[in-house]
C-alpha cells in the first residue's frame, strides 16, 4: 500500500461570495469559518490502493462470465 | 460519452467502458470511505461493494434523479452506514452523548509539524455523530452542492444545513487552539516566558 498522499479537491474559493452562492447560500465568512477551512486541508486522505483495481477488474469480469454463462 | 452510455456499455461487457467509469470514480468513492470510516482496509471493502453493486444493478442509477457521482456518494454512505449501526448502534448517528473532550493542548512548535495537525483534524472529524459527519465530509471535502449532499444522505437541505452547522460549530470550539491567530498568540506567550 502506498504511503503518499493526494491532495483533497479543495477548491481555493476566489471569493467569500463565490462559496456561499455556489454552495446553496451557507454563510461561511467568519474569520472562524476561514480558520476551520484551512484546519481542513491539512487532512489528506491516501491514495486508492493498487489492490482494489485489481480486485474490481477480477469482479468486473467474473460478473461478466457469469451472465455470458447464464444467457448459454 | 456519458455516463449513463458507459454503463450500460459496461454492463454488457464492455470492459473499456467499465474501466473509463471506474476510473472516474475510484477516487472520490475510496476518500470518502476513507473518511468516514477511517480505515484504508474498510474503505477498500466499501468501494468494492460499492462497484459491485454498480455492476450488478446498473438500472438502480437513475440519471434523470442524480449524477452517478451523487449516486455513487450514496451506495458508499449507505454501505458505510451499514458499519455504523453494526458498530455504534442506531442511536449513535445522530448525536453522540458527550462531546469529546478538547485535544491536550500542545506547545505551539509541536503545532508547527504538519503531521500532528493532520492527525488532529482526523481526530475531530472523526469525533463527529456520522451524520454530521457526512455532511461536512461531503461539503468540505468533495465539494458537493447542499442539494446533492441532501440526495446522497436522503434527508432535506434544511436538516444537511443544520448537521453541518452543528458540525462546524463543534469544530470549531475543538480546533480552536490550532487556529493560526490563537497558535501565533502562543508561539508569543511562550517567547515571552
Amino acid at each position: 500500500m502506498s504511503d503518499k498522499k493526494d491532495t483533497p479537491p479543495l477548491s481555493i474559493y476566489s471569493s467569500r461570495d463565490e462559496l456561499n452562492d455556489e454552495r446553496g447560500g451557507l454563510r461561511l465568512d467568519s474569520p472562524a469559518d476561514q480558520e476551520l477551512r484551512n484546519l481542513f486541508q491539512r487532512w489528506n486522505a491516501p491514495l486508492t490502493p493498487a489492490s482494489l483495481d485489481s480486485r474490481i477488474i477480477t469482479t468486473y469480469r467474473q460478473q461478466i462470465l457469469s451472465q455470458e454463462n447464464r444467457q448459454e | 460519452m456519458t455516463d449513463e452510455r458507459l454503463l450500460e456499455r459496461a454492463s454488457r461487457g464492455d470492459e473499456a467502458a467499465f474501466l473509463t467509469l471506474y476510473e472516474q470514480y475510484r477516487d472520490v468513492v475510496f476518500r470518502f470511505a476513507y473518511r468516514l470510516l477511517g480505515s484504508q482496509e474498510l474503505a477498500e471493502d466499501v468501494a468494492h461493494e460499492c462497484f459491485l453493486s454498480l455492476l450488478k444493478q446498473p438500472r438502480r442509477f437513475d440519471p434523470a434523479r442524480a449524477s452517478l457521482k451523487t449516486y455513487l456518494l450514496a451506495a458508499t454512505r449507505n454501505l458505510a452506514m451499514k458499519h455504523f449501526r453494526g458498530v455504534r448502534g442506531l442511536d449513535a448517528l445522530e448525536d453522540l452523548a458527550e462531546e469529546p473532550s478538547v485535544p491536550e493542548r500542545r506547545g505551539p512548535l509541536h503545532q508547527l509539524l504538519d503531521e500532528e495537525l493532520s492527525e488532529e483534524v482526523r481526530r475531530a472529524i472523526d469525533g463527529l455523530p456520522p451524520l454530521q459527519r457526512e455532511a461536512l465530509l461531503l461539503f468540505e471535502y468533495e465539494e458537493l452542492a447542499l442539494s446533492e449532499i441532501a440526495t446522497v444522505v436522503g434527508a432535506d437541505v434544511g436538516t444537511v444545513k443544520a448537521r453541518l452547522h452543528r458540525a462546524r460549530q463543534r469544530l470549531k470550539r475543538q480546533l480552536a487552539p490550532y487556529f493560526k491567530s490563537n497558535a501565533e498568540e502562543a508561539v508569543v506567550d511562550e517567547v515571552l516566558k
